[in-house]
This record gives C-alpha cells, sequence and structure tokens, in this order.
C-alpha cells in the first residue's frame, strides 16, 4: 500500500513537472520568436533618410549624401570631423534636424561603403584612413569590418542592416562606380 | 516515521518542481544575434539611384561614337545615342530607349546586371529581384530584368 502510494505520488509528480516544463517552454519560446519582431520600430526604415537629413546640418564641406550620391571628398571630410560615434547622425538629430522619433541611447550603428573590391576607403591612404564611420560597445566599427565581424557583439539584442546603392562621385568618370551604403544598428 | 518519510520525499519532489520552474520562468536565454535585412525601400532606392546617376557621371564622350564608360562598358551603346540633357541620368534614358525599341533587351538586361549584381550592389544570393516596366502599347508589365531566369 505504501509502495503504491509512494509509485502513485512520484508517477504524479513528475507528469505534472515534464507538463509543466513544456508549458514553460512553449510560453517563452513563442514570446522570444514573437518578440524581436515586435520591438523593430517601423520608424527604422527612414533612417537612411534621416542619415541624409541630418547631414543637410553639417557644413557645407561634409554634407557627403545628397540624393542617391556620395560625394567621396566630403564624405573624406565628415569622416575627419566625426571619427567616433554617428549615432546622433544615423538615428537622432543633429543640430536643427527633426530625426525620425527614435532616441539614439538604444541603438549604436556604423556606416561603411562597398563595391565588388569590398568596403571602400575612407581617407585613403592618410593616417586616418577607414572603411567604416561610428562605434559600438566593443569597439570602433571600422576594426570590426576590416575583420568582416558583426559589429553587433552579446551585449546588443538585436542587429539590424539596411543599404541602399549610391553613386560614389570621385569626380572623376575612371573611378565613379554606383556602390553599395551600408548601415548597421546594434539595438540595445 | 515511515509516514513522515513518504510525506518529506513528496514535499522535497514539489519544492525541486516550483524550483526548476521559477528558474526557467525567470531565465534570460541569450538570443541568436542574427542580422535582419530591412529592405521595404529597396525598390524605391533602385530606382533612385538610376534616376540620380548621369551619364556623364560614368562615362566620357557621351552622344559621340566615342564614347567610353570605363566601369560600365555594356553602357557604351546606349551612352552614343544620349542626345540632350534631359536624358542624361539612367533612368530617363533607359526609358526612352526602349520605348523607341533602338536597345534590345538582351542590352538592358547586360546593363542593369553589370550596374547591381557584378559591381556587388544587390547580393542575388540573398536577394532576388525582378525591374519591370510599362509601356504605352502593353497594358502588362514587361519584365526588364529577372535575378531568377538570368542567374
Amino acid at each position: 500500500m505504501r509502495a503504491q502510494l509512494l509509485s502513485f505520488d512520484f508517477s504524479t509528480g513528475t507528469i505534472f513537472f515534464l507538463l509543466m516544463i513544456a508549458l514553460i517552454i512553449g510560453i517563452f519560446a513563442f514570446n522570444t520568436f514573437t518578440s524581436n519582431r515586435d520591438e523593430i520600430p517601423f520608424e527604422l526604415e527612414f533612417v537612411l533618410s534621416n542619415l541624409e537629413n541630418n547631414v543637410r546640418f553639417a557644413p557645407v564641406s561634409e554634407r557627403f549624401l545628397t540624393n542617391y550620391r556620395v560625394d567621396k571628398d566630403k564624405l573624406d571630410a565628415f569622416a575627419l570631423s566625426h571619427s567616433g560615434s554617428i549615432d546622433d547622425f544615423l538615428i537622432g538629430t543633429f543640430e536643427d534636424s527633426h530625426g525620425i522619433g527614435i532616441s539614439p541611447d538604444n541603438y549604436d550603428g556604423c556606416l561603411y561603403f562597398r563595391d565588388d573590391n569590398g568596403p571602400i576607403a575612407i581617407n585613403q591612404g592618410q593616417p586616418e584612413e577607414v572603411v567604416a564611420l561610428g562605434e559600438t560597445k566593443s569597439g570602433s566599427c571600422d576594426s570590426h569590418i576590416i575583420g568582416n565581424q558583426n559589429p553587433c557583439s552579446d551585449d546588443y539584442s538585436t542587429a539590424l542592416a539596411l543599404f541602399e546603392p549610391v553613386l560614389m562621385d570621385y569626380h572623376d568618370v575612371s573611378e565613379n562606380k554606383i556602390v553599395q551604403l551600408n548601415m548597421v544598428l546594434c539595438q540595445i | 516515521m515511515k509516514k513522515g518519510y513518504v510525506f518529506t520525499i513528496d514535499l522535497a519532489i514539489a519544492v525541486l518542481i516550483l524550483f526548476v520552474g521559477l528558474v526557467l520562468f525567470f531565465y534570460n536565454a541569450p538570443s541568436a544575434n542574427d542580422s535582419t535585412y530591412i529592405t521595404s525601400q529597396l525598390s524605391q532606392d533602385v530606382v533612385g539611384v538610376l534616376a540620380a546617376t548621369k551619364i556623364s557621371d560614368l562615362c566620357t564622350g557621351a552622344g559621340t561614337s566615342s564614347c567610353n564608360c570605363p566601369n560600365y562598358p555594356t553602357l557604351e551603346p546606349m551612352c552614343q545615342t544620349v542626345v540632350t540633357e534631359d536624358e542624361d541620368n539612367l533612368l530617363a534614358h533607359t526609358a526612352k530607349t526602349l520605348s523607341f525599341g533602338s536597345t534590345s533587351a538582351d542590352e538592358y538586361k547586360a546593363l542593369i546586371k553589370e550596374i547591381f549584381v557584378e559591381k556587388g550592389v544587390i547580393d542575388e544570393t540573398r536577394f532576388g529581384f525582378s525591374i519591370l516596366y510599362k509601356t504605352s502599347v502593353s497594358a502588362q508589365p514587361q519584365s526588364l530584368y529577372h535575378s531568377e531566369v538570368d542567374s
């Protein structure tokens, strides 16, 4: 009788335990699967437009992006002036710009350009030469892009990538090309 | 004493179940941290860059028989037929030569592939894309480029 009682209790407990685990894992997995999608604000679709708008408030010599055209000389000048974080230009506001209604506090961003030869050097040949602008918690974007690594480390919940085709204008027909502007946003 | 032994084991199992449940409930598993691509504006961007890029940005001698496009050889036949400044962007010139039928479909496919695929602007292994156009003659959109067919 006692053995039956113990066996019954043990088996009931085991079944209940397994059901609870299945239930909790199911709830947890479902939330994990959907929550990331819900957490991506729709405004992020407009970060590239936000960058172009914010750059308009920079000095004339640094307004590198206008209507799908990137002025290489002005891009180099912009890179010299902004060697650290550029989150204000990507996500936030700069000077009197209106932004897209998202605070840059929850994001770290990287900006770089690629063509068929790989990442495009900015300030090429100079001591300040880089291939990417911006920084994340794990260091400069440049060091990650050069090493073909994801700049968004485990400190972030999501990595968001955007790109658009732009004309890289070197003011030289032999070098001008339509290239890929890339932006990586690391969401905290 | 044996009754107490059974009830104590029962209590211990119940506490264990509760503890494991609470741990699972509050445990925050690390996410895979995969990159999510946002491409909802890409089609607009393709059209935009074609409109913003002048043929004279990519070629010398536009509108002459000696037109030379160092980085885009497939553009040279079309470059020779540029007449006015209004035509001096890829989108406008493409539309004009399409409507007059002065450039073959294969030449356009080669141009699109050279600009966007071969130069690494759009990775066809990740993104398939098509470019369609409509004319005043045909009600149905015609395919100018389709990555699945041409890859």
